[in-house]
């Protein structure tokens, strides 16, 4: 419940948070057509619309901050505000690099892994869509954040699903009989599309603390 | 008219707004809730406010202490203030904890000590206060965390109602602290000249009392707001802001039957009961220790420093 301005900032933030869900799921799409196709025409406007909504998104995490420039909001919850936007803004900056990156380093991935790197994406996905329902009640009702089911322990469960589908991965790479360097190249795309479901979490702790530090 | 005889008060006036108003929104100004102008501002004005509506009580209760303790000449007046500002600057300058109230009532009896006047069973109620005040800070804040907790906290919506309970909450303790502590502390500064001495009618003693307490606060609370209130930021900042409403709360009660009590140490006990309340077992010796420093060397530093006087104004005057 903001009053006044601070609907205001709620409003920025809702904003931020929708264009960073955006950019996450074109990236999905673009990563399901890059690894079912390659690098076609298709692939590539995808990766431009992820390049266009990380933008977007970066362009309203500073018209947020400007909003904090009029002083609104006590200190302490201006900081942390500002701390998680700038953490989910990263969700969208590593969307945009591992995209940017895949078509400039023409990375090949064997055909067995790519159903689990398209599960990893996946997961991610339904894992930040909790994530932006609970910013959402950080705003609104915090206590929701911690009844059960917690959506907080929620995206936890996912990392972890996450965690065992990158591990999977890199067990059916090293498997593999190809050069160190392809394999070494590889896993590290590998980790950093997994790498985008830990931020999450970290977000998600982040979170925690914020509501445990106002407890009485 | 001899101005003299008020001159000791004013100092000590002065001194008490400078320190103690800051218990009032002092951790609203170190969590930049309220920033320090208008802290210090509302401070002023709501001391004031308190001293002259609030401050009749103690202004009789200290006063008839101090006249039947020996205090009933303006010169008496005059060295008995002067004793309890000069004990405080002492400890203050030798970074003792101190209380300016206790001061004054180790002052009143160590100059009826010279006098042959002084009465301890009627100090009794002030020696009571001393130990009551942090223990009555610890019950109520104790008492209003668990309630918060229970009752009220899981009403909170998120963080914009926080940031709002918070705002409100910190504008509404300080200025109720500031009116508590104006009305209680103003018998300290005029209390004296008030009541059967007759140097003051009630009214003037309340006002002066007020303004001075209030030109303490404008001058220089500004640098103590934060020392302050970072001693309450260990707390959460709805802690916190319960813990300044039971300081003003207990202050408030004090100053209805007429005790000057020690903001500070209502504040500490305050502190205390919150982390009580958390079931955190452990208190600070520290704080403990300076607690009861206060309460046993500055009423013998300001009594024995009256006593001096005392002998002063006897022999050679």
């Amino acid at each position: 419940m903001f009053l006044g301005k601070g609907k205001k900032v709620m409003g920025a933030v809702d904003a931020h948070c929708s264009l960073v869900l955006d950019c996450h799921r074109q990236f999905c799409a673009f990563l399901e057509e890059y690894l079912s196709d390659g690098e076609t025409p298709e692939a590539i406007r995808l990766a431009q619309e992820v390049d266009g909504l990380e933008g977007a998104a970066d362009r309203k995490r500073r018209e947020l901050f400007g909003l904090f420039r009029e002083g609104l909001l006590l200190a302490q919850t201006r900081s942390e505000i500002i701390r998680l936007v700038e953490m989910t803004d990263d969700i969208a900056n590593r969307a945009q690099d591992v995209s940017r990156r895949l078509l400039l380093e023409h990375v090949k991935f064997p055909q067995e892994l790519r159903p689990h790197l398209a599960q990893i994406a996946h997961l991610t996905q339904q894992q930040l869509e909790i994530l932006i329902r609970s910013i959402d009640a950080l705003f609104n009702h915090y206590e929701a954040l911690f009844r059960q089911p917690s959506p907080l322990e929620e995206i936890k469960e996912y990392e972890g699903r996450v965690d065992k589908e990158e591990l999977l991965c890199a067990k059916i790479l090293f498997d593999k009989e190809l050069s160190l360097a392809e394999k070494l190249h590889a896993k590290d795309f590998i980790s950093q599309i997994a790498d985008i479901s830990d931020q999450i979490e970290d977000i998600a702790d982040a979170m925690q603390v914020m509501v445990v530090f106002r407890k009485v | 008219m001899n101005f003299l005889p008020y001159v000791s008060g004013g100092l000590l006036g002065w001194s008490l707004g400078a320190n103690d108003t800051a218990n009032a929104f002092g951790l609203a100004v170190a969590t930049r809730t309220v920033d320090r102008l208008t802290a210090v501002l509302l401070t002023a004005v709501f001391a004031m406010a308190g001293a002259y509506f609030g401050g009749y009580p103690g202004i009789r209760n200290l006063g008839g202490f101090a006249f039947a303790g020996g205090v009933n000449t303006p010169m008496a007046a005059f060295f008995v203030m002067l004793a309890a500002f000069g004990a405080l600057m002492i400890l203050l300058a030798l970074a003792v904890p101190s209380s300016i109230s206790q001061g004054v009532i180790g002052a009143i009896l160590g100059w009826g000590l010279c006098m042959g006047t002084a009465d301890f069973s009627a100090a009794a109620k002030f020696f009571v206060s001393w130990v009551v005040t942090p223990v009555a800070g610890g019950l109520v804040c104790f008492l209003l965390c668990k309630f918060v907790r229970r009752f009220l906290e899981n009403k909170i919506l998120g963080l914009g109602h926080y940031d709002l309970i918070l705002r409100i909450g910190f504008f509404a303790a300080g200025i109720f602290g500031a009116w508590s502590m104006g009305a209680n502390a103003v018998a300290n500064v005029t209390g004296v000249y008030g009541g059967p001495l007759g140097l003051l009618d009630e009214k003037t003693a309340a006002l002066l009392g007020g303004a001075l307490i209030a030109l303490g606060a404008l001058t220089f609370s500004r640098r103590t707001m934060h020392t302050v209130g970072s001693r309450i930021t260990q707390l959460s900042p709805l802690s916190g802001l319960l813990a300044v409403c039971s300081y003003a709360l207990i202050v408030f009660l004090y100053s209805l039957v007429g005790i000057p009590v020690s903001g500070s140490q209502a504040v500490v006990g305050a502190v205390i009961g919150a982390g009580l309340s958390k079931g955190v077992g452990t208190v600070d010796l520290g704080v403990l220790k300076n607690i009861l420093s206060a309460w046993a060397i500055t009423p013998a530093a300001a009594g024995g420093l009256a006593f001096a006087f005392g002998h002063i104004y006897l022999h050679f005057m």
